[in-house]
């Protein structure tokens, strides 16, 4: 009986009897404690898709590409209007806003023209070599990108885009109010700002991306357009002038 | 002769033996019993109940609260089974909101439902949030007892992304999918790193709509987590508690000390300073906040974060400014393309 007692007081039991009666009882205090104190009140948000559409050259390469070269207003055995291609590409989108900003320091009149696209020469038309898929677009299949880089392409206007200016001083001024004053510089005054650096704002919206939605499949899309600028009845400079142009595009939904 | 030595012999190997279990039996009897005080010891400071006795000078902690929201709608609602579906509407109840003749209905956690959803009176189902959206929480806190109450707060931002059926994912709950590209797998991860980012949370508000020298808010939460005091709680009345987030549109309106460089757009986050307040100032609650987190807060693509809490303390220098505009617009974007829904959750737990 003593051998026995001796045996089972020497051996490992007590000691893992002992060991797993604590683990035991601070499992259940600790749990407790837990349950019985700790509340959560919790509400959901949706995000927002970002905008994924892009100004890209004209068929879907790197914008770098999209050029106005410098415009000699002397030149007179040259037309007086020049378009110059570039796109609005990207993840699909039913409809989206294209907006022109620019400032007004040469009265040139601006216009935007959907493209048409020639694969031979056609009068009118601007020649285009097709380069390379932008890179921005590496995850994206563009089924409108049937020719390759390298290939010519003749470019005309199509379809005017029918947008408005949101801030001209009046109709066919061509010069911009204070309207958008603030949108535009903050909280710099106008008294530092002069009157042609303050940009005239374009836009047009429900421009549908595809002529087809319904078969189109919500694929990635590119629409090409023309921006034409007409500097008929302007007449020569004699000092350089620069203006900047912005064109921008926003899905509608 | 050999038979006394042996009886000897054995006597003291028994003794020894005796000594031995003797020994063991205490040691074994101290050690349960120091545990058992351990044990019992935080039980306690877990469990506190509530003396009470007359003209006692002191109030003892409080027993515990409910949370509780009043309103008639919560937002998203279809979304919420699938999000997360331990979350309860609530229990219905009514009370009186403390220091008012106000009697509101709500409904809150009780009995075994410890996770209610937010109600609102109002609520638009298109409503998304997008960068420089902001908004808050109101909620009560009903305290179960009478006496001090003091609860913890911590906040967190659970992000999910959602099937072709409509059912949300949890992506805290993606890392052990096998099945998952680890390419997509990271992308989502990475978007809800910059989500839990770029979200933060204030406990009062400023002036947003003022004419001049507006800003948003007051009172940064840090490390997600506040505490909430209430002296001489009463019983079963109503305490409201608000929590504002934002998701600011630019890493301006968070750096920036002052718009003297004219390189911010939009209001500031929190009030501007001189440099001459004593600190910790709002903003520098909100700079170290970004320095702290600044590897969830900007998208480095091939640079790294070295150095960057520099570039935070100077951005106000336009090349500075351009890298971390760069930088927090990408996360932007990496969260608007990955995350669809996200949820923010209010805890709270009794402190002493």
């Amino acid at each position: 009986m003593k051998n026995k007692i001796t045996k089972v007081m020497h051996g490992k039991l007590p000691w893992i009897a002992a060991l797993l009666l604590v683990i035991i009882s601070i499992t259940c205090y600790q749990t407790y404690a837990w349950f019985s104190h700790q509340k959560k009140i919790a509400e959901l948000q949706k995000v927002k898709e970002p905008n994924q559409l892009f100004i890209s050259a004209a068929y879907a390469e790197d914008v770098i590409y999209f050029t106005i070269p410098k415009i000699d207003v002397s030149d007179t055995t040259k037309p007086t209007k020049e378009i110059y291609p570039f796109a609005v590409a990207g993840e699909y989108v039913n409809e989206f806003t294209l907006q022109l900003a620019h400032t007004t320091n040469v009265p040139f009149t601006y216009k935007i023209y959907e493209a048409n696209i020639n694969t031979s020469a056609v009068q009118n038309s601007v020649e285009y070599k097709v380069g390379e898929k932008w890179t921005e677009f590496a995850t994206l299949t563009f089924d409108q990108r049937t020719h390759p880089a390298g290939t010519m392409l003749y470019l005309t206007r199509g379809t005017e885009v029918q947008g408005q200016y949101l801030n001209e001083t009046s109709s066919g001024s061509k010069l911009a109010s204070n309207k958008y004053h603030e949108e535009t510089f903050g909280e710099y005054s106008k008294t530092y700002v002069q009157d042609n650096a303050e940009p005239l704002y374009w836009q047009k919206s429900g421009i549908t991306s595809v002529p087809d939605s319904s078969s189109w499949g919500a694929k990635p899309f590119f629409k090409t357009f023309v921006l034409e600028i007409d500097w008929t009845g302007l007449t020569e400079y004699n000092n350089k002038e620069t203006d900047v142009i912005y064109i921008s595009a926003y899905r509608d939904n | 002769m050999r038979r006394s030595d042996e009886k000897k012999r054995d006597l003291t190997a028994l003794r020894l033996e005796r000594k031995k279990i003797t020994f063991n039996l205490v040691l074994f009897l101290a050690a349960s019993f120091v545990v058992l005080l351990a044990v019992i010891t935080a039980a306690w400071f877990a469990n506190n109940r509530t003396v009470t006795a007359e003209n006692a000078p002191v109030s003892v902690a409080n027993r515990g609260f409910e949370l509780a929201s009043s309103g008639s709608v919560v937002r998203h609602s279809t979304y919420w089974p699938n999000a997360d579906a331990n979350y309860d509407n609530g229990a219905d109840g009514s009370g009186q909101v403390y220091g008012t003749n106000e009697t509101v209905s709500y409904k809150a956690t009780g009995g075994t439902v410890h996770q209610v959803k937010q109600w609102l009176t109002s609520d638009n189902p298109d409503e998304a949030v997008e960068p420089g959206s902001w908004g808050s929480m109101t909620f009560y806190v009903i305290p179960k007892t009478d006496g001090d109450l003091n609860i913890r707060f911590t906040l967190d931002v659970r992000g999910f992304y959602e099937e072709d059926d409509n059912s949300l994912v949890d992506i805290s709950t993606i890392s052990t999918d096998s099945s998952m590209d680890p390419i997509q797998k990271l992308n989502y991860q990475d978007a809800l790193r910059y989500l839990q980012g770029h979200v933060f949370f204030f406990e009062t508000l400023g002036a947003p709509e003022a004419q001049t020298d507006a800003y948003y808010f007051e009172d940064p939460i840090q490390n997600g987590t506040f505490t909430y005091q209430i002296q001489n709680a009463e019983a079963d009345k109503l305490y409201p508690v608000t929590i504002y987030w934002i998701w600011p549109a630019t890493i301006g309106q968070l750096t920036l000390k002052d718009n003297t460089s004219h390189l911010r757009e939009g209001i500031p986050i929190v009030k501007d300073i001189t440099g001459s307040e004593t600190e910790p100032t709002d903003k520098s609650k909100v700079i170290d906040i970004v320095k702290t987190n600044k590897v969830d807060i900007f998208k480095y693509g091939s640079s790294s974060a070295d150095g960057v809490n520099d570039v935070i303390d100077a951005s106000d220098n336009p090349t500075n400014y351009s890298h971390l505009d760069d930088w927090y617009n990408k996360a932007d974007q990496t969260i608007g393309v990955y995350i669809d829904y996200f949820m923010v959750e209010v805890n709270a737990t009794l402190e002493n």
